[in-house]
């Protein structure tokens, strides 16, 4: 079985993961989807769910993540994991626990969307060897606000290890609020970090480029907003 | 005098710098919102801090002095060691040097007295010059901003008192220098810098303490305001003695086309939490914010710093960078927001961090935008590579030189800031920290 609660009714379930892993998780109870099962992510109708990636495994997800609220993920040794989040809802929490060396992490927030967003990042990244990429994008529109708050605490044992941590967001106008907050706790010194984020309120000579080729305003605001969303 | 942290020590204090009415209430309005406030539990630990400990009021000398040959030898030899009162003859404007508790010399150049510059402490400006301490003092840092301001605001002694008149432009630093000198003393500098309209002045404050078994404190509170088109740099050196918990407030208020800039260099204490801030009041208004901090064997520099965007067309610029050994923790902690309405502000707020051996680093950076606001920032946390030392060693450098070397490069941002003399001093300071810190 390889989806399930932890739960101790759920034998298969409580034997597959580390439990010890969890010590780290912020979710004490939540669905659980292995590496080998990812598909079943689909039929899991719980806002929360915990993704656990077993050793060797490296999935790109096809789809997105945005139907949980909270996710946990755990990623053992030399796993990878890259997903994607378009948010739907108002509120959205992930915790990444790297407790095994070798595994990579590459998260791809995408946020356009007609209400207000809060989401929290908290990353472990606890072994060596390991990698971490969140790179958030948000386009926060006319009297919407955004906060977007993000750790990534390095261990003293994650020698070797790198992490990078963006967050950026596009607003349209002033009556819209943001918040960002990329924060970094690194205990050891044979690591690399980065990390940065970037506020940029839109302005004519943004739109410029669209609408000297004779492209409406309206079209030139979806571009706009579409190609901060696409670009590297 | 009574030493314990009580009305009685407050009203004593107040008596004895024979201050008005309105100042002696305050102090005790102070106090009683530094007693009913908790102990911060965000930031740098404190537990070791224990306030019944400290003394809060010491009297080095009966008056301040206006030449070092009146000056208690034994005082005097801390000073003539330190060079401040040849580099007050070579390079500076003025002078002011407290000892624990008060000031104890002080004196501006006659190019500058001529001018109408005032520089002493806020007790003799109660005197000289009532109407401007009571016009901005706790203006931009109230008492109840936080537990350490209160404590300040209730027990305060010595300090500067800074007053640039419109159009002057001190073209030579001004310095302050402070001493602890005692175990477990509480020193409580009170700093008002205010530059009037289209005035310009450079501040310098060095710190530094004998090593003793038990902690000290250092709770100071800085307030600076720039007026229409003023300029105003207020540089710190700090080195104190690793058994000295330094918890200070530097709060600016910019108004327009006024330009605020904080050199902050952190070396010494056990604890530091310092970060400055400025309030962008008027249209048109900069701030810059340059800070070095170096951590080392069980030390925490919990610095950072704040603007805060309240009109058009302002902009901020904020470069921090740290080095943490042996052991050692720094951490930066950042707030760049803007008031809503306001457009066209600009921020760009960078930190870097060096990592040695088993050290700690931390940047907690926040950024709260309502407005027509475009801010960048960015941070990295990295050692001094293999590849750069070969690099270097390659060229014929002992693996210490190379690393020197690559160490100055980092700090080159904040070096640059300060006058030729004291950049000297702290590249050699940095030298000597970081010897043997390699492997």
């Amino acid at each position: 079985m390889s989806i399930g609660c932890i739960a101790v009714d759920r034998h298969n379930c409580v034997q597959a993961i580390n439990l010890k892993y969890l010590e780290y998780s912020k979710l004490k109870w939540a669905p659980v989807v292995f590496a080998e099962n990812i598909d079943q992510l689909e039929n899991i109708e719980e806002d929360k769910v915990i993704i656990y990636i077993t050793k060797y495994k490296k999935i790109t997800l096809d789809y997105d993540l945005s139907k949980f609220t909270e996710v946990v993920i755990i990623l053992e040794q030399d796993s990878q994991l890259d997903v994607s989040l378009y948010p739907i809802y108002s509120k959205y929490s992930w915790q990444l626990i790297l407790p095994e060396s070798g595994a990579v992490f590459n998260g791809y927030v995408r946020g356009l969307q007609d209400d207000s967003l809060e989401f929290n990042f908290y990353c472990d990244q606890v072994a060596s060897n390991t990698k971490v990429l969140l790179d958030g994008k948000f386009v926060v529109n006319s009297g919407y606000n955004l906060k977007a708050l993000g750790t990534i605490k390095m261990y003293e044992t994650c020698v070797s290890s790198s992490s990078e941590l963006y967050l950026k967001a596009l607003h349209e106008d002033s009556l819209s609020s943001i918040v960002v907050s990329p924060q970094l706790e690194v205990l050891n010194s044979k690591v690399k970090a980065k990390h940065g984020s970037a506020i940029k309120k839109i302005n004519e000579p943004m739109l410029w480029p669209f609408l000297s080729r004779g492209i409406a305003i309206a079209d030139a605001l979806k571009l706009l907003k579409r190609s901060f969303l696409k670009g590297c | 005098m009574n030493k314990d942290l009580s009305v009685l020590t407050v009203e004593e204090i107040s008596a004895k710098k024979n201050e008005p009415n309105w100042m002696r209430e305050f102090r005790l309005q102070s106090l009683d919102c530094y007693m009913q406030m908790p102990m911060p539990n965000w930031g740098a630990d404190l537990s070791a801090f224990t306030e019944q400990d400290i003394s809060y009021y010491t009297q080095p000398v009966k008056e301040m002095q206006y030449s070092w040959q009146e000056v208690p030898a034994e005082i005097k030899k801390s000073f003539d060691d330190l060079g401040i009162p040849k580099a007050e003859q070579e390079i500076l404007a003025g002078v002011g040097a407290q000892y624990d508790s008060e000031l104890i010399y002080k004196s501006l150049k006659q190019e500058w007295l001529d001018k109408g510059v005032i520089f002493t402490d806020i007790s003799d400006a109660l005197k000289i010059c009532p109407q401007y301490v009571e016009q901005y003092f706790s203006k931009v840092v109230p008492f109840n901003d936080n537990k350490f301001a209160a404590l300040n605001s209730a027990v305060w002694s010595g300090g500067s008192f800074v007053y640039v008149p419109k159009n002057v432009e001190i073209t030579v630093p001004l310095q302050a220098y402070f001493r602890i000198n005692s175990q477990t003393m509480g020193q409580f500098e009170r700093t008002l810098i205010i530059a009037d309209e289209n005035s310009k002045v450079h501040y310098i404050e060095g710190c530094s303490a004998p090593l003793y078994r038990k902690n000290s404190l250092h709770s100071a509170v800085v307030e600076v305001v720039a007026l229409k088109r003023a300029s105003v740099r207020y540089t710190t050196i700090q080195n104190w003695s690793n058994n000295i918990f330094n918890l200070v407030t530097k709060r600016a208020h910019a108004y327009e086309d006024s330009h605020v800039e904080w050199v902050d260099g952190n070396f010494g204490s056990r604890v530091t939490m310092k970060y400055p801030c400025v309030i962008l009041k008027g249209k048109n208004s900069k701030a810059t914010i340059v800070s070095l901090a170096l951590a080392d064997k069980k030390q925490h520099q919990d610095a950072g710093a704040k603007v805060i965007h309240c009109a058009d067309n302002t902009s901020s610029n904020i470069i921090s960078k740290s080095i943490s050994k042996n052991g050692g923790r720094a951490s930066y902690r950042g707030l760049v927001a803007t008031k809503p309405g306001v457009t066209n502000c600009k921020t760009v707020v960078k930190c870097d961090a060096l990592l040695f051996d088993d050290s700690q680093s931390d940047t907690y950076p926040t950024m709260k935008i309502k407005g027509d606001c475009n801010l960048e920032h960015e941070a990295s946390v990295t050692n001094v590579s293999e590849e750069q030392l070969f690099y270097a060693m390659m060229r014929g450098l002992e693996p210490d030189k190379a690393q020197s070397m690559v160490v100055n490069g980092f700090v080159g941002t904040f070096v640059n800031e300060l006058p030729l003399e004291y950049a000297i001093e702290i590249n050699r300071l940095l030298k000597n920290e970081m010897e043997g810190s390699i492997g």
